[in-house]
């Protein structure tokens, strides 16, 4: 008691400022038009600042949540457009029925300097991935999966030396398949074009859609150079590859549901 | 004692007639006015000398209440002039002779001498000012008016702060 006497004695004059500033201050603020609305202003800037802050922070920690959602949304767009392609273009298949499903996912790996790369997705056969099928990004295709664990899936890149993906020249029958050399990861290989094709550089190569890996005329690259192969038959054309192996993140997975309809038929002609 | 209560009510009533009835109507500078005239502070800065720290406190608020009620603006004069007081002590910790005060005196510019009284008037006067300007802005925003508001202000606050104390010198 005494100390508290003593302390009120030593600081008294000023908690007596401070609370008589108080004082002050609240009929600053209530009686005076001019600094009540300033009071009013500022303190709503400041309440807002403080609110856009937080709401940028938030932002930032749901951003995972934010960037699946919209791959979902994305993915589902795609389906509608690459199953709407079909339906146009395709034969009097039933056409109530969409014949492929897009899964999206985001990269949890890759490699793109070596002779056989890999990505690796962030999702695997608990999200309905499985071996086979084809794997795009937002500006060509990607590659195809080989292997699904439970949440992940390697998939087989067009940069690898083993990948051979069905392609064709847009708007003509000519076909081949795109190989890659292991040199430049820009540039793949279209093989197997026979050498009467009409063609010139600039002309774009989409996926030929005969594996249902990839459904057909999916953008691959652009041809930027080519040559008749020593045999004599067919071309070896560079292709400028549209997917950007350096900055991919965001890839859309292909599945085609009459893959196995399409399989077994193919089995039965082989035995 | 009394009669320095009495003295002390006198100076009081006589200064804020001075500066609501005449310094308040004096206007220089039509509606860029920077010039404004403060007397008032002078009853916080020339207290006796023995004045508690918290009496100072309260009469300064109450002298600023008083003003606000004449300037219909709520809490502004009171909050400098509880500024002024606040800081009263400190600033004549700061400028405290070499002796020491003798608590019986009044400060005059008879006993303190001009050069103590100029400058002891001059820094409460400049902290009252910035307090005064800055409240009544109640916004950094308006930071050039603050400023050329407190520097004109000083300027004709300091010559009727001075002539006043020439005016009304204590001689004891």
């Amino acid at each position: 008691m005494k100390n508290l006497i003593l302390f009120l004695v030593k600081y008294g004059s000023f908690f007596l400022f401070v609370f008589l500033q108080f004082i002050c201050f609240y009929f600053i603020i209530n009686y005076n038009q001019k600094q009540k609305s300033i009071y009013v202003n500022s303190s709503n800037l400041f309440a807002g600042y403080i609110t856009q802050k937080s709401q940028q922070i938030f932002n930032f920690m749901n951003l995972d949540k934010e960037n699946e959602a919209l791959r979902k949304e994305n993915s589902k767009l795609l389906q509608t457009i690459i199953n709407n392609n079909i339906k146009r273009y395709g034969n009097d298949r039933d056409t109530t029925r969409n014949q492929y499903v897009v899964i999206g996912s985001n990269i949890c790996g890759k490699t793109t300097n070596v002779r056989n790369n890999f990505v690796t997705l962030c999702k695997g056969f608990n999200d309905g991935l499985k071996s086979g099928m084809g794997v795009i990004d937002d500006k060509g295709i990607v590659g195809i999966i080989k292997d699904v664990s439970p949440h992940y899936a390697s998939v087989v890149s067009i940069l690898h030396t083993q990948s051979r993906i069905s392609v064709a020249l847009k708007n003509q029958n000519h076909h081949g398949y795109l190989e890659w050399d292991g040199s430049n990861q820009k540039i793949g290989i279209l093989k197997a074009i026979q050498k009467y094709a009409s063609f010139s550089i600039g002309d774009t190569v989409v996926t030929s859609g005969y594996s249902t890996v990839f459904p057909k005329g999916l953008p691959v690259g652009t041809i930027d150079n080519f040559k008749i192969e020593p045999s004599g038959e067919t071309f070896r054309i560079e292709v400028d590859l549209f997917s950007d192996f350096s900055s991919i993140d965001n890839v859309y997975i292909v599945e085609s549901l009459l893959k196995e309809e399409f399989l077994s038929l193919k089995n039965e002609e082989d035995e | 004692m009394s009669s320095m209560i009495t003295k002390n009510i006198f100076r009081f009533v006589l200064i804020i007639l001075v500066q609501v009835v005449l310094l308040n109507r004096i206007n220089i500078g039509g509606s860029l006015n920077y010039f404004h005239f403060f007397l008032y502070p002078v009853f916080i800065l020339f207290l006796p000398l023995k004045t508690q720290r918290v009496t100072t406190i309260l009469l300064a608020f109450i002298l600023g209440i008083t003003l606000d009620f004449f300037y219909n603006s709520p809490g502004v004069h009171a909050s400098a002039c509880l500024f002024t007081g606040f800081c009263r002590t400190y600033v004549l910790r700061i400028l405290e002779p070499v002796e020491g005060y003798n608590k019986d005196h009044n400060l005059s510019i008879y006993k303190m001498g001009v050069v103590w009284i100029a400058s002891y008037t001059a820094i409460l006067l400049l902290l009252h000012l910035i307090w005064y300007f800055s409240i009544e802005a109640f916004s950094f925003i308006y930071i050039s008016e603050i400023t050329l508001s407190v520097i004109f202000s000083f300027i004709s606050s300091y010559v009727v702060i001075l002539l006043f104390l020439l005016i009304f010198n204590p001689k004891q």
